[in-house]
């Protein structure tokens, strides 16, 4: 390969001058090498094959391609074609002269004689060349195509063929007249004039794409204006199969210098991909529209090289029309300008969507209409509110910009529904410069640095709306997004009361059954569902459903909107059966109107798997949730917010599985998710902490669940304030990690706070504030405090039977909470009898294999051993044991605790052999599942040293007991009642083998803690005492 | 062919120098890269030709799990497939060459696309021959060539996958041409 004697040396030269300009690397050789002939020459010699192999592209990437190839094959050179085509014959027309030279081939004049007319047609012959059947087939079928173009304003396409020596030609329609942009210049039209005339290329350009072809290369020189003035557009999709191999499909890709002009009117994605839309049409009718307006290209790319052209196109925003000076018509109106500029997005999916739509947006502005295009304003003007007034602004008011999504989506809903309503344009872009009055009065620009709240700024726009009287259509509108504001806000009755308003007036305005009226029924649903009134709810939804059902049909994305909502209602109401049918009516009509990819489709996974997760078909849940989040990853980016949710839903499906790691990292990769994207201070962060925080208490990691809820509370006072029904539900999921971890009085006075509010925003019947009041009654177990909780449980109760009826799940929860401080309190026949009652609703709603079964299952089995009903209890145990065993496996927590729970009801049914064996089993499944740290650790330790005790074997019941108390010492607050149990066993323990002042104080300190707290007829209580006289009497009493 | 989670996994292996993961990495990705090559021309599928960078990148789509991977793994995937790329055309131009003299017609694919015709499969086998040659003298720039030319990677591309900087890179792809082209050209 080398054959350089000094190839060292010139090595080290030419990396140096590799790294000049061209011009001065020669000399700089000289100058290096200068002393040394030989090498010199060796050098220059190298480095001219380097500059051979640039000039001629050697191995340059695309030299593998055919382009270099056809030059050597293709025997039918065009010079050729030059020299010897005029004056022959094409079929039954005689070339006469040349007309044009381009890119793609010239294009010939050509002439029918046949003694009675004369006809002229453009022959055009394609540069390239068919060396290949493949090709010829191709050129074929392009021709057939195009052939199908059959509209007043395209040249066309009459005949096309391949002549003798392999040049392919297409015969057109002759056009006799010039570039359009030459005839608006030259004839100094007026802006009106060159609509007119764009609006005509526009139609023949939709025409094209209903035929699916797209065009791909507008540009002036291929779309003339004939002497009649009438628009002909030419060249569809030819370059297309112009070129068609390899990288070479683009119009712009094509040798230097020939395509040039078409980079002014090509589309980012042309740049990279062959992937042409017809947005990618929209693009180029936009920048023909800019340079027919302006005189100028959209981007400038004069003195470029390709990559810098490149890199303009793919970043550099047009300059805006209105801002062009010397523009030879005048000033560009700022409609025109939104509406070229709309054209002109780099991004396509942000470009109109059709050729048809950027018409229609021009002919609004022909007719004086607001023009679709500013719509975006909002958007726009809000985004940048945001980023000025980040730091400045209150919270509150940060909520209602982060809202601002809602209310575009909103107002676009809208106007999609009345579609058919007369001046719908000047209405949607009435809301808009509505909502921006309302908006800019919170800019503390406007505003002179007042801060105001989200709260004032919506009343004021609420007051605003109340004055559009002569506007009703408009006023409806503002009342209806108004009230989807409010409830996002929290504030459910004013949400209540303007949705009623609109509801009113709408059914006034449009009659009884109508689309508007449909939607606003619904909205009064979701609304009357977040006031906690479920059947009114239940009523309003079922209606709308109705009504979209006979006016947009049963597979309408509408309808399926309301099923859904109608399926969270239920859901709500404890109709689990009918709601999952509703999700899956929604799920299906989706997905055939859809797509199996559509983010509503993922919603509508998700509503179903968080169905299964109630239901306890975990299996189905993951599946479900699953499909969701692929679904989204796919169609919003790894990086979104639904994507986050998605990712918690499957946490907690994890969660229940019993994997807690998966779970872990679910919920934690969430949480990043939420906080990269939206910033630490937001609802969604917030919820994200919660549902990690509600995971941790599931964990027993109850002082890391207690910061999270605490972040999650602080999130949500910043944002929604003080008084919000989130907040309360904050305070209570903190309140029940305090009780959890046992903190009583800080969670009795957090769970109060929760109650408070929730009595005040929500009222007194619902049954949000039941919860709550039941969550306060169970931590209210301190001496003294029985009474209260027991008419706290009662009040709930009767709540929650009059809202929910008496078979839901709530009632049963609620049942099962006060059966166990009714079980404290020594009235155990009661307690039973909830019981009873919790488990009949459960296998009635959930089946007899749920977990939520397992669970009631597990405290009868141990209010059965209050009642001394050993056997009935061992049975319980067992059942909760299988069902566990059944739906998590013999390897998970819940597993552990029912064998925990069994060892111990054998144990006081005496059969103590079998005791001890679950028992050393339980310690052994929780010290693998668990760890040797773990509080639930710690209750199988002494659970076991208990059984030990009573075998007599005091020596290993001891040694146990120690590890428990460490254990306890290391993880529970100082006086919590299990470490007092621990205590007292071990004094006895102590006592049986003789360290008799040690065991005392043991005893005494465990009684003495148990009896400060809890009532004297407390099983725990009195064995303890127990254990203590019985110390006395055989030691004496000091 | 195995599927996504197992090729990224094997990636990343290879990422940590594992030589066994880059044997079954080159062997999944040429087969992957064959089959796509070779899928025949069907009819709703004419209007879609493929680059050399095209068949990299849908092969890159095909075969990673892209949400687990990060730009280093990318680059090195791209490695690979570069050689993938030069070790088909290479053996298809060969087969060509032979298929000619027998006078076998052989049915058209994505890969006659990227040969077009006899006589590029002449040069590309002579070309393999020269960079062979190259590769003893110097084989930083046979790579570069392999990268860039039958790969069809950038030069930002090839700098990531040999982690040099862009500027060896252009003055590696000069030399070598300058050498090739003394080789192949200079008669």
């Amino acid at each position: 390969m080398n054959t350089y004697k000094y190839w060292e040396e010139i090595e080290k030269v030419i990396d140096e001058a590799l790294l000049l300009e061209e011009e001065f690397r020669e000399s700089f050789i000289k100058k290096k090498c200068g002393q040394n002939p030989d090498l010199l020459t060796e050098a220059l010699e190298y480095f001219s094959f380097i500059k051979k192999a640039e000039d001629h592209n050697f191995l340059q990437s695309d030299s593998l391609n055919t382009s270099n190839l056809f030059h050597d094959l293709d025997f039918s050179s065009l010079t050729d074609i030059k020299n010897n085509v005029i004056g022959r014959a094409i079929g039954p027309y005689q070339i006469t002269k040349l007309i044009g030279e381009g890119g793609m081939g010239s294009v010939y004049l050509g002439e029918r004689n046949d003694g009675e007319f004369q006809q002229h047609v453009a022959i055009k012959f394609l540069r390239g060349g068919f060396f290949s059947s493949y090709m010829r087939k191709r050129f074929k079928n392009e021709k057939n195509i195009l052939s199908r173009l059959n509209h007043p304003n395209i040249t066309r396409l009459l005949d096309g063929g391949i002549t003798d020596d392999g040049t392919p030609f297409l015969i057109m329609e002759y056009v006799n007249g010039e570039p359009i942009d030459e005839y608006c210049f030259k004839n100094k039209l007026r802006i009106d004039d060159r609509l007119h005339l764009f609006l005509q290329i526009a139609g023949a350009i939709q025409y094209a794409h209903s035929k699916l072809i797209i065009h791909r290369d507008l540009k002036p020189e291929n779309i003339f204006v004939t002497k009649e003035g009438r628009i002909k557009v030419m060249d569809f999709g030819i370059a297309k199969f112009l070129s068609p191999d390899s990288e070479d499909s683009s119009p712009i890709q094509t040798r230097e210098g020939q395509y040039v002009a078409s980079f002014n009117f090509a589309a980012p994605e042309q740049l990279f991909s062959n992937e042409s839309t017809t947005t990618t049409d929209v693009y180029g009718l936009g920048a023909l529209l800019y340079l027919l307006l302006t005189g100028q290209y959209p981007l400038r790319l004069n003195g470029y090289s390709l990559s810098e052209i490149e890199s303009v196109i793919l970043h550099t925003e047009p300059k805006k029309p209105g801002k062009i000076t010397d523009s030879t018509i005048g000033d560009i109106p700022a409609d025109l300008e939104a509406i070229i500029m709309k054209a002109l997005r780099k991004e396509p999916d942000q470009r109109y969507s059709s050729v048809e739509m950027m018409a229609d947006d021009i002919k609004r502005y022909q007719n004086e209409l607001p023009v679709d295009a500013r719509h975006a304003t909002f958007g726009y003007r809000s985004g940048k509110f945001i980023r000025r007034h980040r730091s400045k602004i209150a919270a509150a008011v940060l909520l209602i910009a982060g809202l601002s999504g809602i209310i575009i989506y909103y107002t676009t809903q809208i106007t999609a529904e009345r579609n058919a309503a007369q001046h719908e344009a000047e209405r949607a872009g009435a809301i808009n410069q509505f909502l921006i009055d309302v908006f800019e009065t919170a800019d503390p620009e406007v505003n002179r640095g007042e801060q105001i709240t989200a709260n004032e700024m919506l009343n004021r726009g609420v007051e605003m709306a109340a004055g559009l009287t002569s506007q009703p259509e408009l006023q409806i509108d503002m009342l209806t997004v108004a009230g989807e504001i409010y409830l996002s806000l929290g504030d459910y009755d004013s949400a209540f009361d303007v949705t009623e308003k609109a509801l009113t007036q709408a059914q006034k305005l449009y009659g009884e059954e109508h689309v508007v009226v449909a939607g606003i029924l619904n909205s009064m649903g979701t609304v009357l569902r977040n006031n906690g009134d479920y059947t009114a709810a239940k009523q309003y939804i079922l209606e709308a459903l109705e009504q979209r059902r006979s006016l947009l049909g049963n597979e309408h994305p509408e309808t399926a909107a309301s099923l859904n909502n109608l399926g969270v209602t239920l859901r709500l109401l404890g109709e689990y059966e009918q709601a999952q049918s509703l999700y899956e009516d929604a799920l299906e009509i989706r997905r055939s109107v859809l797509g199996n990819q559509h983010p509503d489709v993922a919603k509508s996974l998700n509503s179903l798997g968080a169905l299964f997760s109630i239901l306890g078909k975990y299996e189905q849940a993951h599946k479900a949730h699953e499909e969701a989040l692929e679904i989204r990853r796919s169609a919003l980016g790894n990086l979104h917010s639904d994507v986050a949710l998605s990712l918690g839903n499957l946490g907690i499906v994890f969660s229940n599985l019993g994997d807690n790691e998966q779970a872990l990292v679910m919920f934690e990769e969430a949480l990043v998710i939420q906080q990269s994207i939206l910033g630490n201070l937001h609802p969604r962060v917030a919820e994200s902490l919660n549902n990690l925080g509600v995971f941790l208490v599931s964990l027993e990691e109850y002082e890391q669940a207690i910061e999270a809820h605490k972040e999650a509370l602080e999130i949500r006072r910043e944002v929604f304030g003080n008084r919000h029904p989130n907040i309360a539900s904050s305070l209570n999921n903190l309140g029940a990690a305090l009780r959890f971890a046992g903190h009583l009085p800080e969670a009795r006075s957090t769970l109060e706070k929760a109650v408070e509010l929730q009595r005040e925003l929500l009222g007194e019947e619902h049954p949000s504030f039941a919860i709550s009041l039941t969550s306060l009654a169970f931590t209210l177990r301190q001496k003294g405090d029985y009474e209260k909780a027991h008419i706290m449980f009662e009040e709930a109760l009767i709540i929650q039977l009059s809202a929910l009826g008496n078979l839901h799940p709530r009632v049963a929860t609620l049942l099962i909470l006060f059966g166990a401080t009714l079980r404290e309190l020594g009235e155990y026949e009661q307690a039973f009898s909830m019981y009873e009652e919790a488990l009949h609703i459960r296998r009635t709603l959930l089946g007899d294999q749920h977990p939520s079964v397992a669970v009631v299952l597990n405290s009868l089995g141990i209010l059965l051993i209050r009642l001394e009903e050993y056997e009935q209890a061992i049975e319980a145990h067992k059942e909760a044991l299988e069902i566990r065993r059944e739906v998590f496996g013999d390897r998970h927590p819940s597993f552990a605790l029912s064998l925990n729970n069994l060892g111990a009801a054998l144990r006081f049914a005496g059969h103590l052999r079998e005791a001890r064996s679950t028992l050393e089993k339980t310690v052994e499944l929780r010290r693998e599942l668990l760890g040797e740290e773990h509080p639930s650790f710690a209750i199988s330790l002494t659970s076991l040293a208990t059984t030990l005790q009573l075998k007599g074997d005091y020596k290993t019941a001891e040694k146990l007991l120690h590890q428990a108390l460490d254990i306890q010492q290391a993880t529970l607050p100082k006086d919590h009642q299990r470490k007092a149990v621990t205590k007292s066993l071990l004094g006895a323990s102590l006592a049986a083998r003789g360290q008799y002042s040690e065991a005392e104080n043991l005893l005494k300190e465990g009684y003495q803690t148990l009896s400060s707290q809890l009532n004297p007829e407390d099983i725990g209580v009195q064995q303890a005492k127990n254990r203590l006289e019985e110390f006395y009497r055989e030691h004496g009493q000091p | 062919m195995k599927n996504q989670k197992d090729i990224t996994a094997i990636l990343v292996e290879f990422g940590n120098g594992s030589q066994k993961a880059y044997q079954m990495l080159f062997d999944s990705v040429y087969d992957e890269l064959k089959r796509i090559a070779s899928k025949q021309l069907s009819k709703e599928r004419e209007n879609h030709t493929f680059s050399r960078t095209d068949l990299v990148h849908e092969a890159f789509l095909n075969m990673i799990d892209i949400h687990r991977i990060d730009w280093k793994n990318r680059a090195q995937f791209y490695g690979v497939a570069a050689i993938c790329m030069k070790r088909l055309l290479i053996d298809y131009a060969r087969k060509k060459l032979t298929k000619k003299r027998g006078g076998d017609i052989i049915k058209k694919t994505f890969i006659d696309e990227l040969i077009p015709g006899t006589e590029n499969a002449k040069e590309i086998v002579k070309l393999d021959e020269a960079l062979q040659k190259l590769r003893e003298f110097d084989n930083r720039m046979a790579e570069v060539v392999d990268y860039r030319y039958f790969g069809g990677l950038t030069i930002e591309q090839t700098s990531e996958v040999l982690n040099v900087s862009r500027n060896t890179v252009k003055r590696d792809w000069a030399k070598a041409r300058g050498l090739l082209y003394k080789e192949l050209k200079d008669l």
